[in-house]
């Protein structure tokens, strides 16, 4: 992992400035986020909600102004970009919503919604009826839906148009934002087959964010684990999953649901007390330690940093380890 | 070996249940011919993709449904409900069958104090409470439901608490009146992951503890492994199959059942998911002419398009699939 990385996020910050009870308050949605994509790789963002990994991915395409913080993208600084400027890079990094049914213009057929991205670009006629060919190809959708309207289409087949706009102008990062959370069991497997299929073929980098852990397994490179607007634990997919050592890492994948009744009956899960703090006010030192049953007097005077070990796998904790969760021993 | 067949006496039992809209189209038949039973103190998961007839099935069976034809029976111990006079289900619903829903905060007024709402709720079944003994109560209610400083919250508005916590509330609601049948409609899908947990494990606790019948409908399997006795898998308005917990997810018969577990992701492994069904979930208004499921099944013969198959014993589970169950052959 030398080589540059295609996206290079440095202490990106969002805040932003609400009433709360009729006062004035900031909400700290993302404060202090850190981490990079390297070139072909996947690297996946989760969380449960408000923990603002949307945001974090919203700030990068600079849909919502960042409040500070550097966003490096194949070596140029986004956040100091003009207008102009910053839709030309859009042309290499681009984005898939959840809801395929909400960012697809009902109006538009699948040729014109296909095209629009083309000509904004800047493509001759002639190149923008061969390209919207190819992007059929590419998401399996076959020529006598060109001129269908989303509604006519399931899920499923909506959320190929989504990724084959994003495709358009021939991007290489896309951020994936919960690109399957809406699709029927039956369905998430093709759209995540295709994502994995694309990003062979086209040798496309992504940042994958999405709640749903079991998900993310099936093509994450690396992960990052996000909660209340800090990164808490990140590093090669394997490690995450077999061995956390954060605790909100370890109770987080203890939750989720594993498809055998043997499994799920002998399974040790660790219960999370309490609930999820005001980002308005978040809690001092380590965000977690309200809910944390390690949390000692260290914990509410000091922040833990992100420390790496071995392997780029960092963990922001003062009492990081094992908790005897890890994934393989869930099986015994 | 148990076959999970319950062995007490059902507290709920729904036999060839069928429900049909009128609409634009022509009639819609969503549930066509659902049986099933659950008794004291056990869960049935009932299991499908959107559009099947889960839900349909039991705001049908609980009068819920004013503008579509019910037939067939379901019955709540000795009284049946399909057909019965609208007074009487009200007395029924809420008091001792009971239900909750997906979205707690479309299912809660927004103007009233959780206190109110747990109130008015006993109120309506238990004319003789006053409004004190009420209150008292739904403190109570809110501590059997893990909310901490139930004094505090009992006074708060829905939108004051978070999304577990409305979850709480109207899980307190639907078992205030003491029911005896609980049927939890998606209760955990809006919630996150560490919240769902929590919400499955109180569920989990109030069943064994006040021995409640618990009807658990959802799409996700993974919810299903860990909290369910039974499970009924619907597609297209029918159960295509059913039986124990541990054969539905160890020894399938329905190739719908089989692509379904096949299709999940699982946190325990890396490698992508290889199998899929293609094709989309059959509409009721458009139901294709024999098995519902053929047009989208790797299994399929000829003969699946004739007649649409039964639900009958096959190894470890009731399965409704004539080219597993062999009877495709024989005829």
């Amino acid at each position: 992992m030398n080589a540059e990385p295609i996206l290079r996020v440095t202490d990106l910050v969002k805040e932003f400035r609400v009433r709360d009870l009729g006062r004035s308050a900031v909400v700290h949605a993302v404060s202090g986020v850190s981490f990079h994509v390297q070139r072909g790789e996947t690297l996946a963002l989760v969380g449960e909600s408000g923990c603002g990994k949307s945001t974090t991915g919203r700030c990068i395409l600079r849909l919502v102004e960042p409040t500070s913080g550097a966003v490096q993208f194949q070596g140029t600084d986004l956040l100091q970009l003009d207008h102009g400027a910053m839709r030309k890079m859009r042309r290499n990094l681009q984005i898939v919503f959840q809801d395929p049914q909400a960012s697809l213009h009902p109006r538009l057929t699948v040729r014109r919604l296909l095209a629009e991205p083309l000509e904004v670009h800047g493509f001759e006629r002639a190149a923008i009826d061969d390209r919207i060919t190819e992007l059929l190809q590419l998401v399996q959708l076959r020529p006598e839906h060109l001129d269908r309207y989303p509604h006519e289409f399931s899920g499923g087949q909506r959320q190929r148009v989504g990724i084959a706009r994003a495709l358009a102008i021939s991007p290489a990062m896309l951020v994936l934002d919960e690109p399957v959370s809406a699709l029927d069991v039956s369905i998430q497997a093709e759209i995540m087959r295709l994502l994995i299929d694309l990003r062979e073929r086209l040798g496309l980098s992504y940042l994958f964010i999405a709640h749903d852990l079991a998900v993310v397994r099936q093509l994450a490179d690396r992960v990052a684990v996000m909660y209340l607007g800090k990164i808490v634990e990140i590093g090669p997919a394997e490690r995450v999953y077999d061995s956390p050592q954060h605790p909100y890492t370890q109770a987080l994948l203890s939750a989720v649901p594993i498809p055998d009744p043997e499994v799920q009956r002998t399974r040790r899960r660790i219960m999370l007390t309490g609930e999820l703090p005001s980002p308005i006010d978040p809690p001092s030192g380590c965000r977690f330690r309200t809910r944390c049953w390690r949390a000692e007097q260290r914990c509410t005077d000091t922040e833990p940093v992100l420390t790496a070990d071995t392997d780029e796998h960092s963990v922001a904790c003062h009492f990081p380890g094992a908790d005897r969760l890890t994934a393989a021993e869930q099986h015994v | 070996m148990s076959d999970g067949t319950p062995t007490a006496q059902p507290v709920l039992r729904v036999r060839d249940l069928r429900v049909t809209f009128s609409t634009a189209a022509g009639p819609a038949p969503a549930v066509r011919g659902v049986s099933f039973d659950v008794s004291p103190g056990e869960a049935l998961a009932v299991v499908g993709e959107s559009g099947s007839g889960k839900s349909v099935t039991m705001l049908a069976l609980l009068g819920m449904l004013p503008g579509a034809t019910v037939t067939g029976s379901a019955q709540y111990r000795d009284t049946e409900l399909v057909g019965q006079d609208p007074h009487l289900l009200r007395t029924l619903r809420g008091a001792k069958v009971s239900m909750i829903f997906q979205d707690p905060m479309t299912s809660l007024n927004p103007v009233l104090t959780i206190g109110r709402q747990l109130s008015l709720v006993m109120r309506a079944h238990q004319p003789q409470l006053t409004k004190k003994a009420a209150k008292v109560r739904a403190v109570d209610l809110l501590e059997m439901v893990a909310i901490s400083q139930p004094q505090r919250r009992v006074d708060s508005y829905p939108h004051e608490l978070s999304g577990g916590m409305r979850q709480r509330v109207m899980i307190a609601m639907a078992l205030a009146n003491e029911p005896e049948v609980l049927i939890a409609d998606e209760p955990t899908t809006a919630l996150d992951v560490t919240v769902q947990a929590q919400i499955m494990e109180l569920l989990d606790e109030l069943r064994v503890q006040h021995q409640l019948a618990l009807v658990l409908i959802t799409h996700d399997l993974g919810v299903v492994a860990g909290a369910t006795d039974r499970v009924a898998v619907m597609y297209a308005g029918r159960v295509v199959e059913a039986g124990a917990v541990d054969a539905i997810f160890h020894s399938p018969g329905h190739p719908y059942t089989r692509g379904l577990l096949e299709c999940l992701p699982r946190l325990d492994t890396k490698h992508p998911v290889h199998a899929s069904i293609p094709g989309v979930p059959a509409s009721p208004t458009s139901l294709p002419p024999g098995c519902p499921f053929a047009p989208r099944c790797k299994y399929v013969l000829p003969s699946c398009s004739q007649a649409e198959p039964d639900l009958i014993p096959f190894g470890d589970t009731m399965v409704a699939c004539s080219v597993i169950t062999g009877v495709a052959g024989t005829q």
